[in-house]
């Protein structure tokens, strides 16, 4: 791995084993971060998102069946494979929360009722930075005034139902941030809090990520907060990665059908009035016993028929740093991806 | 009332008490809305924009203020006011479509019975069954249900299925103002694309009037004709979509179409920095309620309450509203 990457997910693949048959909720994902950069990982709800990023930490639920590799670079260590880890072994602790860690969508639900918020900062405190008690309330003090908790030392110790929403969802990024992680994840950080204490929330994880210089994975379904969040952003469809690119390409120029349609469904604010939205057609298909398609064939308005329909398109190269997976695409590489898989059909149907 | 209105709303009050607390959750409330139209009411959580949607159906009894409401036979009428013989007949024109898909229909219910139900309530002895399962069929052919799975539970239909029954139950009695609750807050992007659509077809169609209520700015600028803002249980700000927009007059205003995210990483946007946050509604500042966080704050407004008055075709409660330039969206592009 490169020397300025610090994660690299490579052919991530989930399955969870059901009555009905077999769940796949994340189908060969390949991502990377570098050092300091925020990664949006967008899609739908049902599109496997948020098990990826809960995949990197080993905090899936045990009947999660995961495949594949989590490369992180330390810095102590050099390159490491997070999957091979035990998930409930030393190795995986001492990075979970020290070195990567998350802040969840719900403030509410994340936090215990039964703790103080101090108790709860300082608890990762005492675990991976000194086991002096009175050293670590200093520490988690000085992060919540660092988030922008006033009256920290009041604050400390109240529970969390004292607290608002958007001041819990502070008191959680002090607790992410409390050990100077390098990686931080958000799954949905925002999506339950009022704009104007979104807006206060998402400038302080960039104020934040300077500070600490960290990598930042943001899970979101909200295009317009990855527009303000994100360098770089990988569009998730049905557990694979369908589009994957900086965040300018993304939005200037989308070329997967569902990117477009994505883009196409949001009102942008500020612009005349169109008067309908572009709706994609249909629901997300439940990930069980997929046929080899296009996840997205159902839902598409640019499908091939004949060929969307019995071949899967992979993530190929359109352009530096812009990557699609779409047989219609226009452009030379996915071409070559559509002859080829033209070709295979063509050899099947013969036979 | 004045002709072109269908529904006005004055000076509507709610308070709720609890044990010692008083919290005024609507203060002081009113507009008005042409048929045909969508209003729509933003504001943060806690600002009284349920209550208030809540109040005008009657699903609370507001404290004090009038409703009046142009019925389907033209009676002028005070919606809070009416009596229960006639309630029963008019109760139907406005009906309700709530946010959450998941728990606003009832598991034991199948969709079929969910979406009769209004009719049974109105309708009973007045229709036969058959001709209630015929009009249950055809609008949930208008909201784009599969009639086939209609005697099914409400378990096996996802998001957007579920608040298209919803609003198939909603509209069944031909209501003539529909309140949408947050009512595509809880779903998926494309989904929520596919609703206000058929929201937008259906307004087409039935001549409905929406009252919109909603903390999704982007939403609302999409669907509504007019907006009201509301801070701490009262309306600061009411106006034509576009040019509230465009140009806010109350500094309230300002700061929440500041803090929108737009999704054009071209467009960055200065946000406008909030003093603090939003009061205790049982313990509100005096004067103006927003003084405390607002930048353009002088004594008159710690000490008065601004009235809301019209300036320029535009309802504003703020002391200072002719006087300040503030900054909007930009569509000139």
């Amino acid at each position: 791995m490169d020397d300025n990457m610090i994660l690299h997910v490579k052919d991530l693949n989930i399955s969870i084993p059901l009555h009905e048959g077999l769940l796949t909720p994340v189908r060969g994902v390949n991502f990377d971060m570098k050092k300091g950069e925020t990664v949006g990982l967008v899609g739908e709800s049902g599109c496997g998102k948020s098990l990826t990023c809960r995949a990197i930490l080993a905090i899936n639920e045990k009947k999660c069946k995961t495949s594949g590799n989590i490369l992180y670079n330390s810095d102590e260590k050099g390159e490491i494979d997070l999957l091979t880890m035990d998930p409930r072994g030393k190795d995986i602790r001492a990075i979970r929360g020290k070195e990567i860690s998350m802040i969840f969508q719900e403030p509410m639900v994340a936090f215990s009722p039964l703790y103080t918020i101090g108790n709860q900062i300082t608890e990762a405190t005492l675990l991976h930075i000194t086991k002096d008690k009175k050293k670590a309330k200093e520490i988690s003090l000085d992060v919540m005034k660092k988030v922008g908790i006033a009256n920290a030392e009041k604050r400390y110790n109240q529970y969390p139902h004292e607290f608002s929403g958007g001041m819990l969802q502070r008191a959680m990024i002090s607790m992410a941030l409390v050990c100077n992680p390098k990686i931080l994840i958000a799954d949905e950080p925002t999506t339950a809090l009022d704009v104007t204490i979104q807006a206060q929330i998402l400038e302080l994880m960039k104020e934040m990520q300077k500070d600490f210089n960290m990598g930042i994975l943001f899970i979101t379904h909200d295009l317009g907060v990855v527009a303000k969040m994100c360098d770089r952003v990988n569009v998730m469809y049905l557990g694979k990665i369908v589009e994957s690119g900086t965040t300018e390409k993304i939005y200037e120029d989308p070329e997967h059908p569902y990117t477009r349609g994505l883009m196409g469904s949001v009102h942008k604010i500020g612009q005349k009035k169109t008067e309908r939205l572009f709706s994609i057609e249909g629901t997300v298909p439940l990930a069980m016993n997929l046929p080899r398609a296009c996840g997205f064939y159902e839902r598409c308005d640019a499908r091939i028929e004949g060929l969307c329909d019995r071949a899967e398109p992979e993530l190929v190269e359109v352009a530096p740093e812009h990557s699609v997976a779409c047989f219609a695409c226009p452009h030379p590489a996915c071409k070559a991806q559509r002859a080829a898989a033209e070709e295979m059909i063509r050899r099947e149907d013969g036979r | 009332m004045e002709k072109d209105n269908i529904l006005e709303v004055k000076n509507l009050h709610k308070t709720f008490v609890s044990k010692k607390i008083v919290v005024k959750a609507v203060t002081d409330v009113s507009f008005s809305i042409h048929p045909g139209e969508t209003i729509g009411i933003v504001g943060e959580s806690g600002c009284g924009k349920t209550t208030l949607g809540r109040c005008i159906a009657r699903a609370y009894q507001a404290t004090s203020g009038e409703v009046w409401y142009r019925t389907m036979e033209g009676k002028e009428v005070d919606f809070l006011k009416v009596e229960k013989d006639e309630m029963k007949k008019i109760r139907k024109e406005i009906q309700m479509v709530f946010q959450d898909p998941y728990s606003s229909l009832d598991p034991r219910m199948t969709v079929l019975d969910i979406i009769k139900e209004p009719l049974r309530a109105n309708y009973k002895g007045i229709m036969s069954d058959k001709e209630m399962n015929a009009k249950v069929m055809d609008i949930a052919n208008k909201v784009g249900l599969n009639t086939t799975y209609l005697k099914r539970y409400p378990h096996a239909f996802s998001g957007g299925q579920r608040q298209r029954i919803g609003i198939a139950r909603a509209l069944v009695v031909d209501p003539k103002i529909v309140i949408c609750d947050e009512a595509v807050s809880a779903l998926d992007v494309s989904v929520q694309a596919q609703v206000i659509n058929l929201l937008k077809d259906l307004q087409r169609e039935m001549h409905l009037t929406y009252i919109f209520i909603s903390h999704d700015l982007s939403v609302v600028e999409h669907i509504s004709d007019e907006v009201g803002v509301m801070y701490l249980g009262r309306m600061v700000e009411f106006g034509k979509t576009e040019e509230l927009f465009a140009r806010p007059r109350h500094p309230y205003t300002e700061a929440l179409l500041s803090a929108v995210p737009v999704a054009d990483p071209k467009i960055e946007i200065e946000r406008i920095q909030l003093k603090g946050e939003i009061p205790n509604p049982a313990n509100p500042p005096s004067g103006c309620y927003f003084h405390e966080r607002c930048s353009y704050c002088q004594q008159k407004c710690e000490e008065q309450v601004p009235p809301l008055q019209m300036i320029d075709g535009r309802l504003v409660a703020c002391h200072r509203a002719e006087e300040l330039h503030l900054r909007g969206f930009d569509y000139s592009e």
